[in-house]
């Protein structure tokens, strides 16, 4: 009987000891959380900006609305969203949005901070002057089309320009909202070797616009 | 009644103290230690991942320069991207200064396009020799950007290394005499409550490592920080340093009881002892 008391004040003394450890974490938590929970959050917050979604979502489709004349949804950066044919140089080549130069590996970029096609503004894509990119861009020829395919309608672009400038001449590519007007460069001359300076850059009124609509 | 709530401030600062060193030995034998770093680099393949995504830079800028792809192959090697990568590494652990090898890498990329400017009987003129050059320099910065990133921080890192070193190891020593100065007074107040006092901190510090553990969760799974290999790595370490003090926050906590469990037992026994001995 005594034994038995006596295990019995070996486990409360052991419960309660427990407890007192799980009160004193408890107290530890509650002083972290008041006094750091600014920088905690800050933290969090950090992480989450540079963490990355692992699962495949599927690609928004893209479209226009019609009211605005805005797209309704954009493109994932880094995707592709349409693609850019010239049929006098017998080009089709795929579309992406965003110009890195990963993405210009693959096609035509889009530079993120100009309009899409049917927004009334100014587009500014880009290609390597690598052969079966952009490398015979040089030889198109004032009349020429261009038409840009989306998911959302058919562009059809015709050249009205085309000029060499230097890669910092930035003031020849601008971006305004009045026109649509599709501006296309690359790398100038298309035969040189190393890293070119200058760019050739085309400059196209929109002619025609087909809308698909669902 | 004073006596006990002494014992429970003194309980909580030993936990307190208990916490912070184990806060500050983890972040010693982890982050701050070179061969640790050098052992998760190893582990998640950072130095062939380094190799790959260098190559990879590379063909960005080989496809505007007019040369074909093969111009760039074989500028480097994977025992040249470990001794330059680990150059970095004693740069931030040993305060050494980064010389990495750059002139063989251009050397042997002007020759491969010179050899092609004369298989083709091309003449370059100045505007053609100064794109040839900036391509040189834009694939030499490639490559040194690719194992350094940032030169200029990365060199500031060894000084940073070396305070933060210096600190952790006397806060080290201070937590450990702190810890020994409270145990003594508690033994002093009562010798029982010291071993109590000790498997409580035990009990508390794992338990809040499992707590940490659990707060972390996924959190730190996926994140893009400089490039696929770096951020890989780095969560491959952060990962490594949390699996440890999970397992360690268990094995303390197991610790914790048993100790706590063990404080009460002579009670016991001593108790035995002198029935025994009067039923003789």
């Amino acid at each position: 009987m005594r034994n038995k008391e006596k295990k019995e004040n070996v486990i409360e003394a052991t419960i309660k000891s427990i407890i007192v450890a799980f009160l004193y974490v408890t107290i530890i938590i509650g002083a972290i959380y008041l006094l750091f929970s600014n920088s905690i959050s800050k933290a969090i917050s950090l992480i989450d900006m540079v963490s990355v979604e692992t699962s495949k979502q599927e690609l928004k489709e893209v479209k226009l609305d019609l009211t605005t004349k805005n797209l309704a949804s954009y493109p994932e950066y880094g995707s592709k969203y349409g693609s850019l044919k010239i049929e006098s140089l017998h080009l089709d080549l795929p579309l992406y949005y965003g110009d890195t130069l990963t993405i210009l590996r693959y096609g035509i970029g889009h530079s993120s901070g100009s309009y899409f096609p049917g927004e009334g503004g100014s587009i500014l894509c880009m290609g390597h002057n690598y052969r079966g990119v952009l490398k015979t861009l040089p030889e198109i020829k004032i009349g020429d089309k261009i038409v840009i395919e989306t998911s959302y309608g058919r562009y059809t672009y015709q050249v009205y320009d085309t000029k060499v400038v230097k890669d910092t001449q930035i003031e020849e590519a601008p971006i305004q909202r009045e026109k649509e007007i599709l501006m296309l460069y690359t790398c100038y001359p298309t035969n040189g070797l190393g890293h070119a300076k200058s760019r050739f850059l085309t400059y196209s009124n929109l002619v025609q616009e087909e809308l698909f609509v669902d | 009644m004073i006596k006990k709530a002494i014992i429970y401030i003194l309980n909580f600062l030993l936990v307190i103290c208990f916490v912070t060193l184990f806060l500050v030995h983890i972040t010693s034998v982890t982050i701050l230690d070179k061969q640790y770093v050098v052992k998760c680099l190893e582990q998640s393949n950072y130095y062939e991942k380094t190799y790959y995504n260098i190559q990879e830079e590379f063909k960005n800028y080989v496809m505007q320069s007019g040369l074909e792809e093969s111009i760039l192959d074989n500028l480097y090697n994977q025992e040249k991207v470990n001794s330059d990568i680990n150059q970095v590494i004693d740069s931030i652990y040993e305060n050494k200064e980064i010389h990495i090898e750059i002139l063989n890498l251009r050397k042997t990329l002007d020759n491969r396009i010179k050899e092609v400017l004369e298989q083709n009987n091309r003449k370059p003129d100045a505007e053609e020799e100064l794109a040839i050059q900036t391509f040189e320099d834009t694939i030499v910065e490639v490559y040194e950007n690719g194992i350094i990133y940032a030169k200029e921080y990365v060199e500031n890192l060894g000084d940073i290394y070396q305070k933060i070193s210096n600190i952790v190891s006397k806060a080290e020593l201070g937590l450990i005499i702190a810890g020994i100065l409270l145990l003594i007074v508690i033994f002093v107040i009562s010798k029982r409550k010291m071993i109590r006092a000790l498997g409580i901190a035990f009990l508390a510090t794992g338990v809040l490592e499992i707590v940490f553990k659990l707060w972390i969760g996924d959190k730190l799974h996926h994140i893009l920080l400089l490039n696929a290999a770096f951020s890989e790595s780095l969560v491959y370490i952060c990962n490594n340093m949390i699996q440890t003090i999970f397992i360690t926050g268990i094995i303390m906590s197991v610790l914790g009881i048993i100790v706590i469990i063990a404080s009460s037992i002579p009670k016991i026994k001593k108790e035995k002892i002198a029935e025994e001995i009067k039923k003789e």
